[in-house]
């Protein structure tokens, strides 16, 4: 090169190029060209030293000031990472103060069924004897027994269905047939997954998950009812509720057996709200004069 | 070659301590950086040239991350930020590979 500056040999025909070729042709500063032509005079003594110190200082800043940014760009991602992370651990959390607190409801509600029993057994069994046989049927109280037990599962996916239909799944429906067709046939009492079905419980279908009550099940489905095991056996057969297992194992491939056992326990449904309530004639009689008179 | 040494230095701490940008300074992160990117590419070529000075090499480097933090300071007053940015980037990224075509000729000539 012989200026020192290396002009490009085509001029710039318009004078708004002159940016594009600035940027294209001399992309280093003329300064350095310049600094080469002229060096400084040698600097001495003191003024050197204060010369590389200053240099070295100003240069650490910037490579520090540089390598914080970069690091500091490549951060974000930690940072939702770290959001997931929370998260997830609250969920656990709060999923094991969820059973922690359904522990407690248990081990309360037998305490209160103890309470009950043993108050009311010898002041009224006449009223215990109701209280029992409405706990049972209501799925207040755990039930052991003989019964039957059906069990369903997903079926194999059609790999060349280009829809991906659910057809082979179990779905909601049929759990619903299944337990109508099995309180028909004469069981006292059923639970799906061990979660016990009452008079209040609904079988349905958010998504792809089925829920009975608030709580989702997953796969193989294993419905336990107790009852008289041959009746009920007889019945359920002869019901509608056969037919559609048959039917849908039969067209969705999905996997069904009926078992009947000797020995079965269900637990219960949990606490019971109270809803309605409703003096009983002769046991209000006792006190409730007082506290009308007291008010 | 000192501006070298104290940058490699600087590095080095900011590896070991991984300080925390302020948040404020955060949107001004990418230019300065992609400005920083092209000062060291200049001192690259300006080194196998044989022009190269310390002097030139600091204050092109800080002015080039300074300048290019206040573009975008400006733009974002303005109002037209990301195209600025866009601006920034485009100019910087042609010298960056303008420099690169240097480097090459220079190292592999080629």
């Amino acid at each position: 090169m012989g200026p020192a500056t290396p002009r490009h040999a085509a001029r710039p025909v318009d004078a708004s190029m002159s940016l594009l070729n600035e940027v294209m042709y001399r992309p280093l500063d003329p300064e350095y060209a310049e600094a080469a032509r002229s060096p400084a005079p040698p600097a001495t003594g003191a003024r050197r030293a204060a010369q590389v110190v200053l240099t070295l200082a100003l240069a650490t800043v910037l490579g520090l000031v540089t390598v914080s940014a970069v690091s500091s760009l490549r951060t974000p991602q930690p940072s939702a990472v770290q959001a997931r992370a929370l998260l997830e651990k609250e969920i656990d959390e709060r999923s094991s103060a969820a059973d922690r607190l359904q522990a407690d409801i248990q081990g309360m509600s037998e305490e209160i069924a103890q309470l009950q029993t043993s108050a009311l057994a010898e002041e009224d069994p006449g009223l215990f004897l109701l209280l029992q046989q409405a706990e049972l049927h209501s799925g207040a109280v755990s039930v052991a027994g003989p019964g039957l037990v059906i069990e369903l599962d997903d079926g194999e996916e059609d790999e060349d269905d280009p829809r991906g239909s659910l057809d082979h799944q179990v779905q909601d429906v049929d759990l619903q047939i299944v337990t109508n067709g099995l309180w028909a046939a004469g069981a006292e009492a059923i639970a799906v997954n061990g979660r016990r079905l009452t008079a209040l419980s609904a079988i349905r279908s958010a998504g792809q998950a089925i829920l009975v009550g608030p709580s989702p099940l997953i796969a193989p489905y294993r419905i336990e009812a107790i009852g008289e095991v041959r009746t009920m056996q007889t019945s359920f057969a002869r019901s509608s509720a056969a037919a559609h297992l048959g039917f849908i194992s039969g067209t969705y491939g999905i996997e069904t057996s009926i078992t009947a056992t000797t020995s079965l326990e269900l637990s219960g449904a949990g606490s019971t709200t109270l809803r309605h309530a409703r003096a009983l004639p002769d046991v209000a009689s006792s006190d409730a004069p007082d506290k009308e008179g007291s008010s | 070659m000192i501006a070298v040494l104290g940058l490699i230095i600087g590095a080095l701490v900011g590896l070991a301590l991984e300080p925390t940008v302020p948040v404020a300074l955060q949107p001004y992160l990418p230019i300065a950086v992609v400005a920083a990117l092209d000062a060291l590419f200049g001192g690259l070529r300006a080194l196998l040239d044989g022009t190269f000075d310390d002097r030139v090499f600091l204050v092109s480097f800080l002015s080039n991350v300074v300048v290019a933090a206040l573009i975008v300071f400006l733009g974002d007053q303005l109002g037209v930020g990301t195209q600025l940015s866009t601006g920034v980037v485009v100019v910087l990224g042609i010298r960056i590979f303008s420099n690169a075509a240097a480097i090459r000729r220079h190292l592999f000539r080629a």
